[in-house]
């Protein structure tokens, strides 16, 4: 689908028109760089998870009148679009981390806004991947972000170029300039992606 | 009229926060716990659509703390479109520290600085401020915690009319006159938490400016409006920082300030069209009546109000937060769930039946921890088999480290350490998580008699090695002798164990499974019943030092062949466990020397295999030719290792049986009827009229 040339090209593209979006570079090696931006998500539905109870922590409770109810607790996740050598086309992966800094679990992370609901019906989950029946691949995993080497979560690539090559093919012709056509590209590939996952508006 | 009531501040952490502040107390503040400069940093609030309803839904209005949070300020980066907000951060030693704090004092203090801030530089930028107390417990991965974001309360409380309440901003100004604000707003060095707003009627055009300049901004101003960054997204609740700067604008300019316009000003980023403004607006006004026989004297109004602002836990209560992070930053955990999921990549591609509990839940016992033995623990560890015990008699030396892979020069010195210890020691080093131990001891022989005075010795090694036996499902033979197998191939066939035996000539190996004892209804269909080690043999296992053959002299072989034994016998042990049939699964009939079996077998139909396919009872490999064979040894109803005069000698005699063996020449011979069958075969040979000259 991408060179890794064309990969850098068609983000910039994409970052100069979604402004949500910003281009990294590794910070010694060139040809690692990467998109990234940062969203808010929340539960569907509450999150199991109480604060251990500490004895002692005593009565600063003074009843003030003048204090709201807090809002919707908060969850932040870290998105980046990085390019897959092996596949040679944009890989999503992702963090999801409550307003603690614990990142979320695999079963967390399903109860969350990120996906769109339904997105894995009749998926086998396990503590570390999402599969579909029958199929080879794991349709999420965890591996390390390839540039930042830190733990994530990521959609696996494998089945993404017949996904866009299906899409593009209906676009053949319209379009002449290089860069329009990388650009178009990952739009497409976005497009995709968002089958499964809440994009937002950019 | 309503109370005017704000919405706190929430406390929002980025993972970073506790790596960075790991480090800290782990290099910089050890036992440190003096109060430090922190930063924290706000923005305006935010809302979402649910999809399913259509409705915003307000987001916590967020104080955010990352990694760069104990940077100085100067390097202390928010993203765009954020307030900085300064804060204190103390961190206790131990979890009794931080529970009998005196919290109060703690945050009255930071109250205090609010408030002289407000009294003394008569400045805005020290309204906002926080307190965090932690305590890390550094082993468990988890961060007790607790903010406090000081705020002040009002007294009289601050009120809305109820009629009007909080509207949208463009409800007070024009589309234009807000992307004023936004505009000016940006134009700023940075951006500014506080600031007025003043209409200039004429012109209906709007200028702001910072709160400092309260009393020369707003002079014969129309609709003075006070406005600030509002990190609430709720439309009928300003949020926090709006309390101080209220006691800020009361503390200071008490005469003008009893009935206030407010801005809550959310619109960081321009809505894409008009009706899109998200920031609020409200007239609040406070009594300053209440008290009129008292007339306000400049030290009632210095004495600073009480302030609260303790957050809340995840159950409402105050009380602190709790971060486990154990779950994902816990090494050993990731460790192992990195092998599993490993593993597991095999299932998702080649074997989707492969089932890796089986093996990873097969305990195994390796009777010696040398070359063969460090070898096979490995392969294991990599198939995830998370429970392996060593047994060995001897010190590391200094040959074994070059061709022993748990083994290092160091670990030779100073008479060397013991073998089974280290190695297993050497297997937790590896993968923290696996379940190595290592046992000192030392088989007894046939052949090598034992004196009287270390029968006691002898009997409990057995009595240890009857007890490892218990405990496990596999055990695999790698000794360097051949008559130290005798008794484990008695003890795997008397506890049916699976017994994976290896042997190593100069270029020759022999991986073998010993045949369980044999079932009833199997020995009536006719099958045949897989030997032993000993099957093939017409001479009971004894001093090997005279009696050698191909598969049992040690030590001198070519390096690789250890570790291609090691493997077969690690390979044909999963093959066992993961067929159908374990111990009992039919071997395939054997290869001849050139490759060839019968038919079925050229056409890959053998009945027997598991998802790993064949399970071969021998393989014999020959590194001279690069080749493997797999062979078939029937039981033997004379066998000294496992038939059943044997087995059901040891089961009722036990250690008096097995002394026997140690110590009397010839006893298993005549427990066997071995004896009998080599006068019998004597005799024949005697009896055979060799025609030696023609051979001549």
């Amino acid at each position: 689908m991408f060179s890794r040339s064309q990969f850098d090209t068609a983000c910039k593209a994409y970052v100069s028109k979604h402004n949500k979006w910003t281009w990294h570079e590794h910070s010694t090696f060139p040809g690692f760089g990467y998109m990234s931006r940062t969203t808010i998500q929340t539960m569907r539905s509450p999150i199991n998870c109480l604060d251990e109870q500490l004895e002692g922590s005593s009565a600063l409770d003074n009843i003030d009148e003048a204090t709201a109810p807090i809002g919707i607790d908060v969850l932040t996740s870290q998105q980046y679009v990085i390019f897959s050598a092996t596949f040679q086309v944009p890989t999503f992966y992702f963090t999801v981390h409550d307003a603690k800094g614990v990142p979320l679990s695999l079963y967390d992370i399903l109860r969350s806004t990120l996906f769109r609901r339904f997105a894995f019906t009749g998926v086998e989950r396990s503590n570390h991947a999402l599969t579909l029946p029958g199929s080879s691949f794991p349709l999420l995993s965890q591996g390390d972000h390839p540039t930042l080497g830190t733990p994530c979560w990521y959609l696996h690539p494998c089945a993404t170029a017949k996904a866009v090559g299906e899409l593009m093919a209906e676009q053949q012709g319209k379009m002449e300039e290089e860069e329009e056509i990388l650009l178009k590209t990952l739009e497409t590939w976005v497009l995709v992606v968002r089958q499964v996952v809440d994009w937002g508006r950019e | 009229m309503p109370v005017v009531q704000f919405s706190p501040f929430s406390s929002l952490v980025h993972p970073s926060f506790w790596h960075k502040l790991t480090g800290l107390k782990v290099d910089v503040l050890k036992l440190d716990d003096a109060p430090l400069p922190i930063h924290a940093s706000y923005s305006a609030g935010r809302s979402i659509r649910d999809r399913e309803t259509g409705h915003d839904l307000a987001l916590a209005a967020s104080v955010s703390v990352a990694e760069e949070s104990f940077e100085s300020e100067a390097h202390y980066s928010p993203p765009s479109g954020s307030i900085v907000v300064k804060g204190t951060f103390k961190n206790f030693n131990t979890i009794e520290d931080f529970k009998t704090a005196d919290k109060s004092a703690l945050f009255n203090e930071e109250a205090q600085k609010i408030w002289e801030g407000i009294l003394a530089t008569r400045s805005t930028a020290l309204l906002t401020r926080f307190l965090l107390i932690t305590f890390a417990d550094l082993k468990k991965y988890k961060y007790f915690y607790w903010f406090a974001f000081p705020a002040f309360v009002a007294k009289p409380a601050w009120e809305i009319d109820d009629i009007e309440g909080w509207k949208g901003a463009s409800v007070e100004f024009s589309h234009s006159q807000l992307t004023s604000i936004h505009s000016q707003l940006r134009d700023q060095t940075s951006l500014l938490p506080f600031f007025l707003v003043k209409l200039d009627s004429a012109s209906q055009s709007i200028t702001i400016s910072p709160v400092e300049e309260f009393s020369t901004f707003f002079l014969q101003a129309e609709s003075p409006t006070i406005a600030f960054v509002d990190p609430s997204a709720n439309p009928h609740n300003p949020g926090w920082p709006l309390r101080n700067l209220l006691a800020y604008l009361r503390a200071l300019y008490p005469d003008t300030t009893t009935s206030l316009r407010i801005l809550c000003w959310r619109d960081i980023d321009l809505p894409a069209d008009d009706s899109g403004w998200k920031s609020r607006f409200g007239t609040i006004h406070t009594r300053s009546d209440v008290d009129p026989i008292n007339i306000r004297s400049d030290t009632q109004l210095k004495l600073r109000p009480s302030a609260v602002g303790w957050e809340k836990n995840t159950q409402g209560k105050l009380a602190p937060r709790v971060a486990d992070l154990a779950p994902m930053m816990d090494p050993k955990r990731l460790a192992n769930q990195a092998v599993d999921l490993n593993l597991k990549l095999m299932r998702w591609r080649i074997l989707p039946s492969l089932d890796l509990d089986k093996i990873s839940s097969t305990r195994c016992l390796l009777l010696g921890a040398g070359t063969l033995g460090c070898y096979v623990a490995r392969i294991l560890m990599a198939w995830g088999v998370r429970t392996i015990t060593f047994v060995d008699s001897a010190r590391v030396s200094f040959s074994n480290p070059v061709r022993q892979p748990l083994f290092e020069f160091e670990d030779c010195l100073g008479g060397g350490k013991l073998k089974a210890e280290c190695a297993a020691e050497r297997l937790r080093r590896i993968f923290p998580d696996i379940n190595a131990t290592g046992h000192t001891l030392s088989i007894p022989m046939p052949g090598h008699p034992i004196s009287a005075t270390s029968i006691s010795q002898s009997k409990s090694d057995v009595e240890k090695l009857e007890h490892l036996f218990d405990t496990h499902d596999a055990v695999f033979l790698l000794m360097d002798s051949r008559e130290s197998r005798w008794l484990p191939t008695v003890l795997g066939a008397a506890k049916n164990k699976i017994v994976i035996n290896a042997a190593l000539g100069f270029d020759t190996f022999l991986v073998m499974r010993h045949g369980p004892r044999t079932r009833v209804e199997e020995e009536k269909e006719g099958k045949i019943s897989l030997g032993c080690y000993y099957c093939n043999d017409i001479v009971a296992p004894k001093d090997s030092l005279t009696d050698r053959t191909l598969d049992q002299m040690c030590t001198v072989t070519r390096p690789g062949l250890a570790p291609m034994a090691a493997s077969a016998a690690v390979e044909l042990l999963v093959s066992v466990v993961q067929h159908p049939e374990g111990v009992f699964a039919v071997a395939p009939p054997p290869e001849t020397r050139h490759g060839q079996t019968d038919q079925n077998q050229e056409a890959g139909e053998w009945e027997g295999e598991s998802v790993l396919g064949i399970v071969p009872h021998q393989v014999r490999g020959y590194l001279g030719q690069f080749r493997n064979i797999r062979l078939v040894g029937a039981k033997f109803s004379k066998c000294t290792g496992c038939s059943d005069a044997v087995i059901d000698t040891y089961n009722r005699e036990g250690f008096e049986m097995l002394l026997k063996t140690f110590n009397e020449d010839q006893y298993l011979e005549k427990l066997t009827g071995l004896d009998k069958l080599y006068e019998e075969s004597e005799a024949e040979i005697q009896g055979v009229d060799w025609d030696e000259e023609d051979e001549a």
